[in-house]
């Protein structure tokens, strides 16, 4: 610590760079910069384990499956021209481009915020390694492996390219575009985990802003056939990676500054205040989030557990990190209304469901690994509070964080009353209900996954990692294949109800082209399944909840488990 | 208060700690001793209700500390060795929010939480965030909280680790106003002069296994068997180095300029003995003293530096 608490008067250069670096040999530079022991170290932690075989092989599993599913069956179809080759390709290119998109943000996130977690950032800081060759070696060694995983995947488009109607040209813009991706959302990434100071935030803050890029990217995969042509993937790719350099020389700028943990606070919320991205507690409407702060006693009665988190804790979070969540959100959600115009208010839902994906999680995937990396977890289970009390108190204080920030954000949803001529006020009415009603299950599922997740794993970034995995396999797979089996083999949504009712945007779906069906656009008959939805949701939700209750109550007995 | 019997915790093959025995009277102050990996932080655990036991039984107040769980919460203020602190409270909402977890009620909190401010010295800091604290302070707080309920009986695992010499002497005089108010405590601890200096029985564990527990002057003098002399003379002397070379109870001589040190096997009517004989050979006694056995010698003695 003593070699960071420099004085406000130094300047950052000198900071940073004991003298030691000065007296560095030309030799020891040069072995430092091929060797860079931070990349090497990264490596080496990444790939010892079979966790990196294990990702691998189910990534390469998923590409070659959908190759599979969508190969086709005759020699006819083969011959029968480019359109089919094409689709096949966009399929293969878009799910790379949505497996990349998850991720690279996952590997690159928390690189920084861990080291200063674990209070190891001083430890580099202060060796004779510079700045520049840590955020070099943490780079590469993030999205190195992501690299790995795009490139294996060429013996499967060489497979493609069997097919007529595809050139080497198409190939090469696929793989610039995706290692342009990769690079660009590693780096956004980075970034995070160099400016904040918590995994948590800088994932959720990364996810945030990398999901409606990769939406960006696949809407136009989809809509533009000739997207990965390397004439045109070109464009894309050269505006990525130059984001890409810019992030990289902040981070450097930022690196050359020493990280002091006493200060991180202080940091955060100069940054929030130059930003102007205060959260004042005693104000409207932030203190909807949570109560202003008491100057009395806590009642008799009361639940302290979620006193504790609704009061304290989610300032404790960092303001600034609130504050960018809600400002993103009501920006984006500004670009999403004009589909309420559009009479398509089931896309404003599904962005109000991506916003939960990623908020819910973020809140509560914490819940027991927090307490148990500061070390609270014992103080709390020698006192006269029981197991239910504190998984109570923590699921209603994530649940009315998630309702209210989701409710900011999803406000203007309450036009959807006054727009849309094909139907009556009664079904807008009844259909909100029902969208509430799905978003509301949604987040209390959500909420059960990070807790059981925060139960079962040992740090808030597995934690996380594996609740955002789950969620978006469970949520996103149903709809991919229903995109994939009804272009393929024509397949309807109601063959495939059993698949898609595990999706909250099929169940929203289904609410939305009831009414949409009336004007004339429905196509096919779209079943019912927001009620099985719900239905399943909400038992599942209580099954995991009944499970975290009955691990969580048998730890508390013996805490040598929870440690 | 507290008793223990035949406690044994194993992880497989594991054993950390191995049929464990031990009984802490009312207002005792007991210091828990080993060396890393003892089990002593088991053992602490166990008692505070955080860990299961292989086998074996404990009682803290009279209530079974595996049977009748919230009773002995009731009756313990348990600081772990490491713990955190919940950062964006005020002082008084930390103490606040345990008061309400143990139950208290509102009437009675507000003049407790000053109570304990007071004690633990840290009244100034009452509207102060926990995270603006120093390390010292935040352990006082986390005492603060321990006594918040009034407990009978401290369970403190390693309280000073951590903290400056400052801090580690706040720490102590804190503890002997403890020690004064009656509470019973377990305390373990590395800096073992300081235990020495407040506690009225210690324990020492390694490899799970209990090998001394007792009143300290008992435990050191059944460890150090022998008396440790020194004698210091006025000149350096032949005589008194023949004469003590060849005493039969005399045993480790280290002779220097002017200086003899041994130990010495005989009770006092034999220490009379000797210092009359080395007066009846004439040698220049300026100094004649038996050094006070401590518990740092007594450990390092009866400690092999092993884990299990």
């Amino acid at each position: 610590m003593a070699e960071h608490a420099v004085s406000a008067d130094q300047t950052p250069a000198k900071a940073s760079q004991p003298d030691v670096r000065e007296k560095l040999h030309f030799g020891d530079r040069i072995f430092l910069a091929i060797e860079n022991p931070v990349l090497r170290r990264e490596l080496l932690t990444a790939l010892r384990s079979n966790k990196a075989f294990i990702l691998h092989f189910f990534f390469l599993a998923a590409l070659g499956f959908v190759v599979y599913r969508i190969w086709p069956l005759d020699d006819k179809e083969i011959t029968s021209g480019d359109v089919l080759t094409r689709h096949l390709f966009h399929i293969f290119g878009e799910s790379q481009l949505v497996l990349v998109s998850i991720l690279a943000p996952a590997f690159s996130a928390s690189a920084m915020t861990i080291e200063k977690e674990r209070r190891c950032m001083d430890l580099l800081m202060t060796s004779p390694i510079r700045p520049g060759t840590i955020l070099f070696g943490k780079y590469l060694s993030s999205v190195l492996y992501i690299f790995l995983l795009v490139i294996s995947t060429a013996p499967l488009v060489s497979i493609i390219l069997w097919l007529p109607g595809l050139g080497p040209n198409d190939v090469i813009g696929m793989y610039v575009l995706l290692l342009s991706v990769a690079a660009c959302f590693g780096m956004i990434g980075l970034t995070c985990s160099t400016f904040f100071h918590r995994s948590q935030s800088s994932l959720a803050i990364t996810y945030m802003v990398v999901l409606p890029l990769a939406l960006l990217l696949l809407v136009f995969a989809i809509e533009i056939d000739s997207f990965f042509l390397i004439e045109s993937a070109i464009w894309p790719s050269a505006l990525l990676l130059t984001a890409t350099f810019a992030m990289y020389r902040a981070c450097h700028a930022r690196l050359r500054r020493p990280f002091d943990p006493v200060f991180k606070s202080a940091e955060e919320e100069d940054v929030a205040t130059q930003t102007g991205l205060v959260l004042v507690q005693d104000r409207f409407p932030d203190n909807l989030l949570a109560p202003p702060r008491s100057t009395e006693l806590l009642p008799d009665g009361v639940n302290p557990i979620y006193q504790k988190e609704i009061r304290s804790e989610i300032f404790g979070r960092g303001t600034l990190f609130l504050r960018l969540i809600i400002q993103i959100s009501m920006f984006l959600s500004v670009v999403f209304l004009t589909f309420l115009y559009l009479g398509k208010e089931f896309i404003f839902v599904d962005y109000l469901i991506l916003f939960t994906m990623l908020i819910s999680p973020a809140f509560a995937c914490n819940t027991f690994t927090q307490e148990r990396e500061r070390g609270t977890l014992d103080l709390l289970l020698t006192t006269l509070v029981k197991p239910s009390q504190i998984i109570s108190g923590k699921f209603l204080s994530c649940l009315r964080l998630s309702i209210f920030l989701t409710g900011l954000v999803g406000v203007t949803m309450c036009f959807y009353l006054f727009v849309g001529q094909d139907t009556s006020i009664v079904t807008r009415i009844g259909n909100l209900c029902v969208y509430m009603l799905i978003l509301l299950i949604t987040i209390v599922f959500e909420i059960s996954v990070a807790m059981f997740f925060s139960l079962v794993f040992r740090s808030t970034v597995q934690s996380m990692i594996g609740t955002y995995t789950i969620l978006l396999l469970l949520f996103c797979t149903p709809v991919a294949a229903y995109q994939l089996l009804s272009s393929v083999q024509n397949m309807t949504r109601d063959q495939l109800k059993s698949v898609l009712c595990w999706s909250p945007f099929e169940a929203v779906y289904s609410v939305a082209i009831k009414q949409v069906g009336s004007s004339g656009n429905l196509t096919e008959n779209v079943p019912t399944i927001w009620p099985v939805f719900v239905a399943a949701y909400f038992f599942l939700s209580l099954l995991l909840m009944g499970f975290v209750f009955s691990a969580f109550t048998r730890q508390c007995l013996d805490s040598t488990k929870v440690r | 208060m507290i008793q223990v019997r035949g406690f044994t915790k194993r992880y497989e093959q594991f054993v950390a700690v191995d049929h464990l025995d031990l009984d802490i009277e009312k207002g005792d102050v007991f210091g828990f001793i080993g060396p890393n990996g003892a089990g002593k932080t088991t053992t602490i655990r166990f008692l505070a209700t955080l860990l299961k036991p292989t086998s074996g039984q404990a009682t803290i107040n009279g209530y079974s500390v595996t049977r009748q769980i919230d009773d002995v919460k009731r009756s313990i203020g348990f600081m772990p060795d490491t713990f955190g602190v919940y950062d964006g409270m005020k002082v008084w909402e930390f103490l606040d929010f345990f008061a309400t977890a143990y139950g208290l009620p509102r009437s009675k909190r507000r003049a407790l939480i000053d109570d304990v401010l007071e004690l633990v010295d840290l009244n100034t800091k009452r509207d102060t965030l926990v995270n603006g604290l120093s390390r010292g302070m935040q352990q006082r707080l986390c005492l603060a909280k321990t006594l918040v309920h009034d407990p009978p009986v401290l369970i403190l695992d390693e309280p000073a680790s951590g903290l400056d010499p400052r801090a580690r002497v706040e720490m102590k005089a804190l503890l002997k106003e403890l020690q004064k108010m009656g509470k019973t405590i377990l305390i373990s601890s590395h800096i073992l002069p300081e235990l020495a200096d407040f506690c009225n029985k210690i324990g020492i564990i390694e490899r799970g296994k209990l090998l001394a527990a007792g009143p300290v002057q008992d435990v050191i003098h059944s460890i150090r068997q022998n008396r440790i002399v020194e004698i210091v003379t006025a000149a350096h002397s032949e005589s008194c180095e023949i004469l003590l070379a060849h005493h039969e109870q005399v045993r480790n001589l280290t002779v220097g300029e002017k200086t003899f040190k041994f130990e010495f096997s005989g009770n006092d009517e034999d220490v009379l003995a000797l210092h009359k004989n080395l007066m009846e050979q004439g040698v220049p006694v300026v100094w004649f003293n038996e050094i006070e056995a401590d518990l740092e010698e007594a450990f390092m003695k009866i400690t092999k530096g092993l884990v299990a």
